[in-house]
């Protein structure tokens, strides 16, 4: 039986930046866990079948074809905050006090 | 509008019925089956000016294609300029694209008309579309139960007769099982055949877009409109898209089927009849028994491969570009990213990208993402010898009928079960697709899977054609 303590579910969400309540991080800690159990079947994959050769796939090629800007006004268009022709972020510099 | 798209287009040709009458119908039976919730977004005015524009276009003698004039739904997950495309996320509630899906641009193309975005799980995250943030899709065929998921809401538009076609999308399942749930026919192309420009991505190894129709050769027919190379897509094969519509004459001509093992030998009786009573009955098949040995390890492989997948395709989502961004007086940067991430995205979601997070990260990625691509390529190398001995596999597409709201929502597990026979087609980027089957005691469709290998569609879809044809022939005998 997999555990995924509180500690590990906040590394976890902190890599992929979202943040849980302490009793969220217990729900989602037990729900990875059940999943992690459930996925270790994998530790059981025959050798053979570990070797399998891998399919080789192309890609097709296109021309390089030059086309008119998408930007900015299509871009900006779903901008939650802008200035002018930039995304308007929070602060990220500060002046030292 | 429950006709089938040939009898539509029959109607449109002789002047029966004008492009325009079948737009009024769709709004007015959208109305009318409005508590099914299947519709996120709509733009009636678009569609009867787009309609009349069509019809105009008849009178003069140009028809742009096969779909000219005919209303279709599309999936909220699918790019649409100017008209909202939210994924069933609070965090794309105010998202509208600038530019068209590759899909949908081949659709305008070919004088189809652009009627809606249909409700689907968020993100196409789902089994049973009760992960949208704007609520659950009812079915159609019975209102307590599920339409199946992720691309519920397409289902359940083509089921109910409100339009007679629809696109979605399949991950792992996510066209096939409401195909099978809501009683019409869905298919998942071979990965490559249809382009992913504009379809928002959420495991981009597996995604395809497909087809809902009321029957096989609707869904042909819009396969062959949005089939084929380009170039915003570099997965997408330069393969040209075929008539396959045009090759369904029905032959009785002998053809081997393969019958996967694993995929019968927990079927409840019901089940087992619903597959083997019309494939038993068909002239000209040769039944053989095949085994895909690698299946037990199917549905793990695509939980961690496609959450990896979502974990990293969902790093987008940051609230600075597009979406819902949260911002609070003395936030930075990053505490935006954050809080605009965990306000957004709901509980499933989180869940996958958690799961896919987890999976990646250092001194895992060997025992989860590793391993997982093993057993996808044994389950490709299984599917490669299945196909050396028999030229179809068909099973059924689902293990259950459609399944009541609510019943599977605590235990994620379980959810994920309802996927083990389509998933494993998914993994393996082989198209297959779901035909309606027989019905149970309750009056619910069973789904029939067909899979052919890989570009294989032509096959596929002709045995379908005769599949459809046989199962007709039982449930009139049956009445």
């Amino acid at each position: 039986m997999s555990r995924v303590d509180p500690k590990t579910v906040r590394h976890i969400a902190g890599l992929a930046r979202l943040r849980f309540t302490d009793e969220q991080e217990t729900t989602y800690g037990e729900e990875l866990a059940k999943i992690l159990d459930y996925v270790a079947i994998l530790d059981e994959l025959p050798q053979a079948a570990q070797d399998s050769a891998q399919e080789r796939l192309s890609t097709p090629q296109r021309d390089d074809v030059v086309r008119g800007p998408d930007a900015p006004d299509s871009s900006l268009a779903n901008a939650p905050d802008r200035h002018e022709s930039f995304f308007r972020v929070p602060v990220v510099i500060h002046e030292d006090s | 509008m429950s006709a089938p798209l040939g009898t539509l287009r029959a109607s449109l040709q002789d002047g029966s019925t004008s492009s325009l009458a079948l737009v009024e119908e769709a709004l007015q039976q959208a109305e009318q089956q409005a508590h099914l919730n299947a519709f996120i977004s709509m733009n009636p005015e678009q569609a009867l000016q787009a309609a009349r524009k069509a019809d105009s276009e008849r009178s003069e003698g140009n028809l742009r294609g096969p779909l000219h004039g005919i209303p279709v739904a599309i999936k909220d997950n699918l790019c649409t300029r100017g008209l909202r495309t939210t994924c069933a996320s609070r965090f794309l509630d105010n998202f509208v694209p600038g530019y068209d899906a590759t899909v949908v641009s081949r659709l305008r193309e070919g004088g189809a008309i652009i009627f809606g975005k249909t409700n689907c799980d968020e993100f196409a995250m789902g089994s049973s579309n009760e992960n949208s943030a704007y609520g659950p899709v009812l079915n159609p065929l019975d209102n307590k139960r599920v339409p199946g998921g992720s691309s519920g809401g397409s289902a359940a538009v083509v089921a109910a007769g409100i339009v007679p076609l629809s696109l979605g999308s399949d991950t792992g399942g996510s066209v096939r099982q409401p195909a099978s749930l809501c009683g019409v026919v869905g298919v998942k192309p071979t990965y490559g055949r249809v382009s992913r420009n504009g379809l928002v991505a959420f495991g981009s190894s597996l995604d395809q877009v497909g087809p809902f129709a009321a029957d096989v050769a609707g869904a042909a027919t819009l396969l062959e409109v949005i089939a084929g190379a380009d170039p915003m897509d570099s997965t997408c094969s330069n393969r040209a898209s075929e008539p396959w519509s045009e090759r369904l004459a029905v032959s009785n001509q002998p053809i081997r089927i393969g019958l996967p093992r694993e995929y019968t030998t927990d079927l409840s009786s019901a089940a087992r009849t619903a597959l083997m009573g019309p494939l038993e009955a068909m002239d000209g098949v040769e039944l053989v028994e095949v085994s895909l040995p690698h299946t037990a390890y199917a549905i793990a492989t695509y939980y961690v491969l496609a959450s990896a997948e979502a974990s990293a395709n969902l790093a987008r989502y940051d609230g600075i570009r597009y979406g819902v961004r949260v911002e609070e007086p003395g936030l930075g940067l990053e505490e935006v990213y954050v809080a605009s991430r965990s306000a957004g995205f709901g509980d499933e979601v989180k869940r996958r990208i958690m799961l896919g997070t987890f999976a990646l990260s250092a001194g895992y990625y060997d025992a989860y993402y590793g391993k997982a691509q093993q057993a996808r390529r044994a389950i490709g190398a299984d599917f490669a010898k299945a196909f050396s001995e028999v030229d179809l596999l068909v099973s059924l597409t689902s293990p259950s009928t459609a399944f009541e709201l609510g019943s599977r929502t605590a235990d994620p597990i379980s959810m994920y079960l309802s996927d083990i026979f389509t998933v494993p087609a998914s993994l393996a980027g082989l198209p297959a697709m779901s035909l309606p089957g027989l019905r149970d005691d309750d009056g619910l469709p069973w789904g029939l899977q067909v899979l052919a290998p890989h570009w294989q569609e032509e096959a596929m879809f002709r045995f379908a054609g005769r599949l459809e044809q046989q199962v007709g022939r039982i449930a009139e005998g049956q009445q």
